[in-house]
C-alpha cells in the first residue's frame, strides 16, 4: 500500500510539473478566459441589437421618403449591422485575458451604436415624419380643391384660411417636402457618442417638432371639415 | 247599394251604379242646361256636350298638375359641388388616417424610450 502511494504521489507531482511547464510554453493556454461568464449576456445584447437595426431597415425601407433622407439612413442602419455582427462574432471568439480588455469590448456594444438610444429614435421619427408629409400633402391638395368652392362663403373662407394657416406652421416645423427642415436632418444625421446629451437634447427637438406638426396638421384637417361644412349650409 | 255595403264587395257593381249616375247626371244637365246646373254650386267643371258621354268622375290629377322636375340647370348646378365636397370629404378622411398612422410612431420617436432600454456593458 506504501508503495502504490508513493507511486500515486509521484505520478500527480510528475503531471503537475508537465501541465505547468506547457502552460509556460504556450503563454496563457490553460488559463481560464476572462469574461466568459460574462459573454452569453453580451451576446444576447447584440443579437438583439442586430434583429432590431434589420427590422429597422425593413421599417423604413417600405416608406415613401418624401424628404428623401430614408435612403442613407437605411445604409447606415446596415453598416451599423454588419459591425455589430462583426463584433459579436470577435467577442465569442476572443479569449480575453483581463477584464478591462472584455469590458472595452462589450461596451461597444452599447456606446458605439447606441442603437436604441439613437437609431431607434432616429427611424421613428423619419417614419412619423414621412406619414406627416403624406398627410400634409393631401390635406394642401384638399384646400386647393376647397378654394373655388369656398370663394363666395365668407365663413368657409374663414375657416380655409385657418387650414392654411396651419399647414404653413406644419411646414415651418418639419420643412415643406422634398426639403427637410434643419431639425429633421440634423437630428437623422446625428452618430453615437459616449456623451449622448446633445444627441438626446436634439432628438427630443425632433420629438416635440413632430408631436406640434401633428397637432397643426390635426387643427388643419378640423379647419378643412368647417370649411366644407360651410359650403354645405350655403347650398342648402 | 252603398247602403247594403256591396260597393266594397262588389267592384263591378259599384262601377254600374256609377256609370247610371253619370247617366243621369247628364241627363238632368241637358234637361236643366249648364246655367241652372251652375247655380246649384257644385264645383264641377262646366259640362259641354262632350262632357256628357264621360262615363265617370275621376278625380286623377291632369298631367298639368303632376309635380315637376327642378329645372335641369339648378339640378346640375348643386350636384357639382355637392359631389366635389363628398370627394374633398375622403380626401380629408384619408389625411386623417395617415395623422392617426404617425401617431404611435411620433410617440416612439421619443429618446426617453430607448435610452431606458439601452442599458449599458456588464
Amino acid at each position: 500500500v506504501r508503495r502504490l502511494g508513493a507511486v500515486a504521489t509521484a505520478c500527480v507531482v510528475a503531471s503537475a510539473v508537465v501541465v505547468g511547464h506547457a502552460a509556460g510554453a504556450e503563454g496563457r493556454l490553460a488559463a481560464p478566459c476572462v469574461g466568459d461568464a460574462l459573454k452569453p449576456k453580451v451576446r444576447l445584447e447584440t443579437s438583439r441589437r442586430v434583429a432590431v437595426l434589420g427590422e429597422m431597415m425593413d421599417f423604413v425601407g417600405r416608406r415613401a421618403d418624401p424628404y428623401g433622407l430614408n435612403a442613407a439612413h437605411v445604409e447606415t442602419l446596415r453598416r451599423d449591422r454588419e459591425a455589430l455582427q462583426t463584433l459579436e462574432a470577435r467577442i465569442t471568439s476572443v479569449c480575453y485575458g483581463s477584464l478591462a480588455e472584455f469590458r472595452a469590448d462589450a461596451e461597444r456594444v452599447f456606446v458605439d451604436y447606441r442603437v436604441y438610444w439613437l437609431r431607434l429614435p432616429q427611424t421613428y421619427g423619419l417614419a412619423a415624419a414621412d406619414w406627416l408629409a403624406q398627410a400634409r400633402a393631401a390635406l394642401g391638395a384638399a384646400a386647393d380643391k376647397l378654394e373655388p368652392l369656398a370663394a363666395s362663403n365668407a365663413q368657409a373662407m374663414t375657416a380655409l384660411g385657418t387650414m392654411r394657416d396651419r399647414l404653413a406652421a406644419a411646414d415651418g416645423r418639419l420643412g415643406a417636402a422634398p426639403t427637410p427642415a434643419p431639425i429633421l436632418a440634423s437630428a437623422v444625421a446625428l452618430r453615437p457618442a459616449r456623451d449622448m446629451t446633445a444627441n438626446d437634447a436634439a432628438l427630443r427637438a425632433l420629438h416635440q417638432a413632430l408631436v406640434a406638426t401633428r397637432a397643426e396638421l390635426v387643427a388643419a384637417h378640423a379647419a378643412g371639415l368647417e370649411a366644407i361644412a360651410a359650403v354645405r349650409a350655403a347650398a342648402g | 247599394l252603398r247602403g247594403s255595403g256591396r260597393i266594397a264587395k262588389f267592384p263591378g257593381a259599384h262601377r254600374a251604379a256609377r256609370r247610371r249616375s253619370a247617366a243621369i247626371l247628364a241627363s238632368l244637365v241637358v234637361l236643366a242646361g249648364p246655367a241652372s246646373f251652375a247655380a246649384c254650386g257644385r264645383d264641377e267643371p262646366e259640362a259641354g256636350p262632350g262632357a256628357t258621354a264621360a262615363p265617370t268622375t275621376t278625380t286623377r290629377p291632369a298631367p298639368s298638375t303632376r309635380p315637376t322636375r327642378a329645372p335641369a340647370s339648378t339640378s346640375a348646378t348643386t350636384a357639382a359641388p355637392a359631389a366635389d365636397l363628398d370627394a374633398l370629404e375622403r380626401e380629408l378622411a384619408a389625411a386623417k388616417a395617415l395623422l392617426d398612422d404617425a401617431a404611435p410612431e411620433v410617440a416612439n420617436a421619443d429618446p426617453a424610450t430607448g435610452r431606458a432600454r439601452e442599458g449599458s456593458a456588464p
